[in-house]
């Protein structure tokens, strides 16, 4: 569905990404995992066609994904219906003066029918009808996040890139949202995230970045990078934990969970 | 359209500091309290805002773009006094760490840009918000940018006329070669944008930020 | 780790670039400012590469546009070719303030220079850390905009959002200016 080939991207004279090349095919559910600063929000901004490599090429569906193929009106049209992407920041994508004008925002750009019904269909899955009326940036960090989500799913994309899907909801919220996507079908799906106890939850694929790290360091089932305390260890995601209790002492892998 | 360094002599840019200096210490004080604690957070708060704001590019035909300004905002939210400060201070942080320039016409492009137009936007809107508060904004927005520019571009037509051999621009040329892209497309954008945004900001309390 | 200037000579430095910058904006003679300008260049040598691009793309474009305009605009109107010798006197003195100003400010610590005034280097400070995050936002929501249309933003696309993120920017603004003020009264300022 997308590939990308030998991609490197520089900022500011910084290398971020270096010579990475996977493709995720229809269906796949994939975890870009890694710690901050080690260019997954980069990459996802890649895969929806918001920055463009310094060097190499990114497919989507066989065709280039550039600056000139989003200037042409129908690969755009087609590309932005069937892709999008959820920021990690959300206030960078609420600008409506209410949660069902964000919520029918996409519905109305592409012209789809029953907007009404869509909306509030939406709203209901994440739990945000009560407030409908309401402007985005009064609500609390998780009802953005919520109302963010419904916004993007209401048009029905076929590839989904989550950065760091989970951040700033309860325990709770995060459950339901992992149960909500977890039984999506026909949905490709690419989540980033650091937290390793939720990985799983996401995907069945991982790929593994690591600041300063040239290509991926790990691209394959995720059961199996999180077997791998070595490479956790090195990719910065766990570490070795030493205790203490009165004259002894041991030392043990550990995880952290919390954002 | 801010005034350049080195186009303006200190006949002019020396009076614009005498002028703007004890106006920003007195609007400092009349409405961001005496207390550092409030003040300093406040104004640094609302000044970054103004930055941020002006950093939102607007494509334009032609393949050009202009930024929004944001100031009239401040006016019809707070007070046009609170926009001077910000509006002053945004001038003298892009002049020290983003190398914006400015340094000489502080004073000029403070009291056209941060003062004349937001105060004009602010009585349009007095004036009119009782027929239409649309319309009214949509005016002020407009009206403000227009009054700005059109203070840098008098105070440049009397540089000219002051000293020719100093500032061999004439009026003509400088009044057309701003107030043209400001009627046609700087004023508009901002007064969409001020009608965007105060639309939605009248709902919520931001007004209990200054004093 | 490379050491920060002397606050001392820093201030020095600014005090003598904002008399120099005033004394600059106020001559049109050429052969003061072409001895100003070697002045400049000598004396902030080290990076004038550097200094001379950021000058090039900050000073000249305006200033040339207007001055050919105006030279042009003259001509028709007079029928004869304006004297050159002032639109090149306008030119190198924009050109000579700028670079005087980016080349000092390339060699001082602002901060450190202007300690002797807390109030307004704390006010710098506080400006200084909220532009970073503010910015950050009002630049991501371009993104967001253009990540959730399907045709290219227009202008009034743009504005439009541009208002909707507005809320995001009081709020946030309103937020970070209760955290610093409880901030600093913590810390017993």
């Amino acid at each position: 569905m997308i590939a990308v080939e030998n991609v490197t991207v520089e900022v500011g004279g910084r290398v971020v990404l270096e010579d990475l090349s996977f493709s995720i095919e229809r269906g796949e559910r994939v975890v870009l995992l890694g710690v901050n600063g080690c260019g997954k929000t980069t990459l996802l901004k890649l895969l929806d066609g918001l920055a463009f490599p310094t060097c190499g090429k990114i497919r989507y569906a066989g065709e280039p994904l550039d600056a000139k193929a989003l200037d042409g009106a129908a690969f755009r049209r087609r590309f932005r219906s069937e892709v999008a992407l959820l920021f990690q920041n959300v206030d960078a994508m609420l600008f409506n003066p209410s949660v069902a004008d964000e919520i029918a925002f996409g519905l109305r750009q592409l012209g789809l029918p029953d907007v009404d019904a869509c909306v509030a269909r939406w709203a209901e899955a994440f739990g945000v009808t009560g407030f409908v009326e309401r402007a985005p940036f009064e609500l609390s960090g998780g009802e953005k996040k919520r109302v963010a989500l419904a916004s993007i799913f209401a048009v029905g994309p076929k590839l989904l890139l989550l950065d760091e899907v989970t951040a700033n909801l309860d325990p709770a919220c995060s459950a339901r949202l992992l149960d909500f996507l977890a039984g999506l079908t026909d949905v490709t799906v690419v989540a980033s995230t650091h937290n390793l106890t939720i990985a799983e939850e996401l995907g069945s694929r991982a790929i593994l970045l690591a600041p300063g790290q040239r290509g991926v360091l790990f691209d394959g089932p995720i059961v199996e990078l999180l077997g791998d305390e070595r490479l956790l260890v090195a990719s910065g995601l766990a570490h070795r934990h030493v205790h203490r209790h009165g004259r002894s002492q041991h030392a043990h892998f550990h995880v952290h969970a919390a954002e | 359209m801010h005034v350049p360094d080195g186009f303006l002599s200190p006949a002019i840019t020396l009076p614009a500091y005498a002028i703007s200096a004890p106006l920003w210490a007195w609007a400092a004080k009349k409405h961001f309290g005496h207390a550092a604690t409030e003040a300093l957070p406040v104004i640094g708060s609302l000044t970054a805002l103004s930055f941020a704001i002006q950093t939102i590019m607007i494509p334009v035909p032609g393949g050009t773009s202009t930024h929004l300004v944001g100031v009239t905002l401040l006016a019809l939210l707070f007070h046009p006094l609170v926009a001077f400060v910000c509006e002053s201070l945004t001038l003298l942080v892009q002049a020290l760490f983003f190398g914006a320039g400015g340094i000489t016409v502080l004073g000029v492009n403070a009291l056209a840009m941060g003062l004349l137009g937001p105060l004009a936007g602010w009585l349009v809107h007095r004036a009119l918000r009782g027929f239409s508060e649309r319309w009214a904004t949509l005016l002020a927005g407009y009206a403000a940018m227009q009054v700005s520019t059109l203070a840098v571009a008098l105070t440049l037509g009397l540089q000219h006329r002051l000293a020719p051999g100093y500032f061999p621009m004439p009026i003509e040329v400088t009044f057309t070669g701003m107030m043209v892209p400001t009627l046609t497309i700087a004023g508009p954008v901002e007064a969409l944008y001020t009608v965007f945004a105060l639309s939605l900001l009248r709902k919520a309390q931001f007004r209990g930020i200054v004093a | 780790m490379a050491s920060s200037p002397d606050p001392r000579y820093s201030r020095v430095l600014l005090a003598v670039c904002v008399v120099a910058v005033f004394a600059v904006s106020g001559t049109s003679d050429l052969r003061v400012l072409g001895v100003a300008a070697a002045a400049a260049a000598l004396a902030f040598r080290r990076g004038i590469a550097r200094t001379t691009r950021r000058v090039l793309r900050s000073a000249v474009p305006v200033t040339s546009v207007l001055c050919v305009a105006s030279w042009g605009w003259l001509w028709l109107v007079t029928a004869r070719p304006p004297a050159t010798e002032p639109f090149l006197a306008v030119g190198l003195r924009t050109v000579v303030i700028a670079f005087v100003t980016f080349a000092v400010l390339e060699r001082v610590d602002l901060f450190r220079a202007l300690a002797p005034w807390p109030t307004l280097t704390r006010l710098l400070v506080v400006t200084l850390a909220q532009i970073h995050a503010l910015r950050l936002l009002a630049t991501e929501s371009l993104l967001g905009l253009r990540s959730r249309m399907p045709r290219k933003p227009g202008a009034v696309d743009v504005v439009r959002g541009a208002g909707g993120v507005s809320g995001a920017l009081f709020t946030l603004c309103a937020r970070n200016a209760r955290d610093v003020s409880d901030a600093m009264r913590s810390r017993g300022f």
